[in-house]
Order: structure tokens, then sequence, then C-alpha cells
């Protein structure tokens, strides 16, 4: 996939997390803004890195009509 | 040439390499007669028609599934002149054709490999949630690469693709497949999953598909495979024995990947979620502040009230001890000349000035009497 420190899995895992904390029940409003911001980049991130990946498509130059 | 006589030997000789020079191969049809299986590995049979019938020999691995006598096969062979047992046809790869003929090769097999527990469910695996190396063994002139390659390109990226180039019907079909399924399955690092597809055809253009061979091969796939054949009725043996069955294959590429519009959309959806959440939780605090400020509000006002009612009780009294209150019940202050109160008794004849409510009076003292009762 992708050559950054994380994967686009971890990235979604991460993410998935922080929404979770914002609706437990009692949120500190400091942490509260810093994780949003957090998340609200990884969002983002995440977003774009789906728009960019993209596949390789190789045809094998292997014929497999006759046994070797 | 005809006038010198050659040995029976030398005429088999000459007749095969003259066989082999003119019908290096031929593809006959005709109904099964005659079958006979010897020691497990050698198959005898007759193709007949309404004139005429031929000998046949090949081995079991060339069988396209069970076939019994009256089926109608397509064999592709090299005629030869045995030395002993006359003429025959050797078989290099074989058929059923006709619907008939076809249909019962497919159930005969589909019986067979179900008792021997090819399409249990517990042999399925799973396939991998986001693989990145896929192998894909397919007819790169098929409608249903094409498909597949473009869905899959629209929901996910970030895959290596490697296809294996085969033919997906007729007699060269399942070698092919079955070399190509074997050439991923071998390999150092092979891929997280195989993908097997092709578009609509008749049950005969998906006969590749019911050939035992490729089926078993399939079974013995140590690599998970997803087979997309034809259309959403085509069921083949294939189908049966993959670890997942698509319907068609743009299907496959639907069961392979997620949609990577899907999930920009989910992650919209929870940036959502956050938003929400911290205005709820805004909310809830302002709230919060509100009631404490409310409350320290009443009790602000409730402390002043009590402060203004002892400020008028303090006033009231106040005024009760006020002097000219006294002179308007009707008492008069009294002052010598000078304007001090008279605390002293005044001389005679001299003067004081009564001060009332609404005069003042300068008057002589006439008389003074000290009471006794102060």
């Amino acid at each position: 996939m992708s050559k950054s420190d994380k994967t686009l899995k971890d990235q979604l895992t991460e993410l998935e997390a922080i929404v979770d904390w914002f609706e437990q029940e009692d949120l500190d409003v400091e942490a509260a803004i810093e994780r949003f911001e957090a998340g609200s980049a990884l969002a983002d991130d995440i977003k774009q890195r789906l728009d960019k990946l993209d596949n390789k498509i190789i045809v094998l130059k292997q014929k497999f009509d006759r046994e070797a | 040439m005809e006038n010198v006589p050659i040995s029976v030997s030398d005429f088999v000789a000459l007749c095969n390499q003259t066989l082999e020079y003119a019908y290096p191969s031929v593809l006959v049809v005709g109904e099964v007669s005659e079958l006979r299986v010897s020691k497990n590995r050698w198959v005898y049979f007759n193709l007949k028609d309404d004139t005429s019938s031929v000998k046949f020999f090949g081995t079991v691995y060339q069988l396209p599934g069970p076939i019994e006598n009256g089926m109608m096969l397509e064999v592709k062979g090299s005629p030869r002149l045995h030395n002993l047992y006359g003429f025959s046809i050797n078989v290099q790869a074989m058929r059923p054709v006709g619907e008939g003929s076809i249909k019962k090769a497919f159930e005969l097999l589909k019986a067979k490999l179900d008792k021997e527990g090819l399409f249990a469910l517990d042999r399925k695996r799973r396939l991998p949630e986001l693989p990145e190396r896929i192998g894909v063994i397919t007819s790169t002139q098929a409608a249903g690469y094409v498909d597949f390659t473009t869905i899959l390109d629209q929901r996910w990226g970030g895959m290596t693709i490697e296809v294996a180039d085969t033919q997906v019907q007729g007699m060269a079909a399942p070698g092919q497949i079955i070399r190509a399924l074997e050439y991923f399955n071998q390999r150092s690092e092979p891929p997280e999953v195989i993908v097997m597809v092709r578009g609509g055809g008749s049950q005969d253009d998906l006969g590749a598909f019911n050939d035992e061979a490729l089926v078993r091969a399939i079974a013995a796939s140590r690599v998970p495979v997803l087979v997309g054949i034809g259309h959403e009725v085509d069921t083949t043996l294939a189908d049966l024995v993959a670890d997942r069955r698509a319907a068609t294959p743009s299907n496959a590429a639907q069961l392979l990947v997620p949609d990577r519009r899907e999930l920009q959309a989910d992650v919209t959806a929870m940036s959502r979620r956050m938003l929400t959440a911290m205005a709820q939780r805004s909310e809830a605090a302002r709230r919060q502040i509100d009631r404490q400020l409310e409350t320290a509000l009443t009790r602000l006002e409730t402390a002043f009230r009590q402060q203004e009612r002892r400020a008028h009780q303090l006033h009231a009294v106040l005024v009760q001890l006020d002097p000219r209150a006294a002179l308007r019940r009707g008492y008069a202050l009294v002052r010598d000349p000078a304007g001090s109160l008279l605390r002293q008794p005044p001389a005679v004849d001299s003067d004081i000035i009564i001060e009332t409510n609404k005069f003042n009076i300068r008057a002589g003292v006439k008389h003074v009497e000290i009471r006794q009762d102060t």
C-alpha cells in the first residue's frame, strides 16, 4: 500500500477510537478540543489517501497452454 | 512400390508415419460405448454414430469427470495403428457435448465430489479483508475481465493484481487454468487470494468449470479462491468448490474489496459524530454553567433582600430616634441664648430659646423648680 508509517487500516482504527471517546460520558473540554483537531485531520488524511489509491495491474507474460 | 513386399511391422510403421503426417490431431464427436476402465489407469471406449464405430484409448487423468456409455463426447486425439491391437485413437483431451450429455456428466461428477465432501461449508476459507496482492485467472479478451478490473479500480486501490491469461472455454481451458492455479500457488510469495472470472455463456461454454481435474485443483489450492462465472443463475462445480462464490465478475470485485466511496462517507459520518458530541457536550456544559450561575444569583438575591430588610429596620429605628420626630409629636427642645441645649437649670430672669416643631420662642425665665423624679 502506502509507504507512510501508518497503514490505512491503522488510521481507521485510530479514528474509530477517537470517535468512541467522544461519545462516552464525561468530556474534558480541553482534551476534547485537542482530540477533535486530531480526529478531523485524521479524517481528512484518510479521505485523501482513499482518493489517491491506485492499482497496479500486471498481465503475466507466461503462457499456460502446454505443460513445461 | 505396390509390388515390393514389405514386412508387417514395416507396414505398421509406414501407416503411422503417414497418419502422423496427415492427421497429427483430430477432433471427433460421437456416442460413448463399450467403456472400460482398467487398473484405475487406462480407459478404453468407442465413439460411434449410426454407421461407424472407432476405438479410443486414454488415461483416467484425461477424463473430464465420470462418463457413461450413451454420453456424447468430443475427443481430441491422434490416430494410430497399433502393431498388435489394430486401429485406435490416442486421447489427448475430451469433454462431454450436447445438452443431455453435459447435464449427465455434471450430475455424475457433482454427486461424486459431493460425496467426497469437496463442497462442504467448513472447507471454505475466509477471503482476506484488504488484500494487497491478488492473482486473477481469466481471459483478457473476455468481457468479464474488463468488468472485474473496472469495478475493482472504482472501489479500491493500492493493490497489485497479476493476471494469468488463459482460455476460459473449450478443451484446452481446464489444463491452462490448472497450470495457472499451480503457478500462483507455488510462488514463494503467493497472492493473498485468487480470483477466477469469465462472462456469461451457455452450459457448454462454461463446461471447463465443470471439469473434474479443475475442480479438484481449486479444492487443493492453498490460496483461497473466489470464483465469479457467468451470470447469477449459472452454477458450475467450480462455484460449488470455491471458497467464495460471486454471481458475476462484477460481483466478485464487490465481494473482494470495500468501496472507497462508502468508506469516505463513513469517515465523514464519523467527523459529524465528533462534531455533534462536541456540540452536545458544550451545550451540556453551558447549561450546567447557567444552572450554577442561577443558583449563585438566587443566593445573592436572598442575601441582598435580607440586608435590605435589615436596612429598613435600622432606618425605622433611626427615624424614631430622630429628634425632629419628637418635635413633631409635640416635644420641644430648650436651648440657652448661645444655642446649646439646656442641661443645667437656667438663672431666673435669663433668656431661654424654646424650639418647637413649627416655631422658636425666646422667653424669659420666671421660676425654676428642680424635679425629683429624674
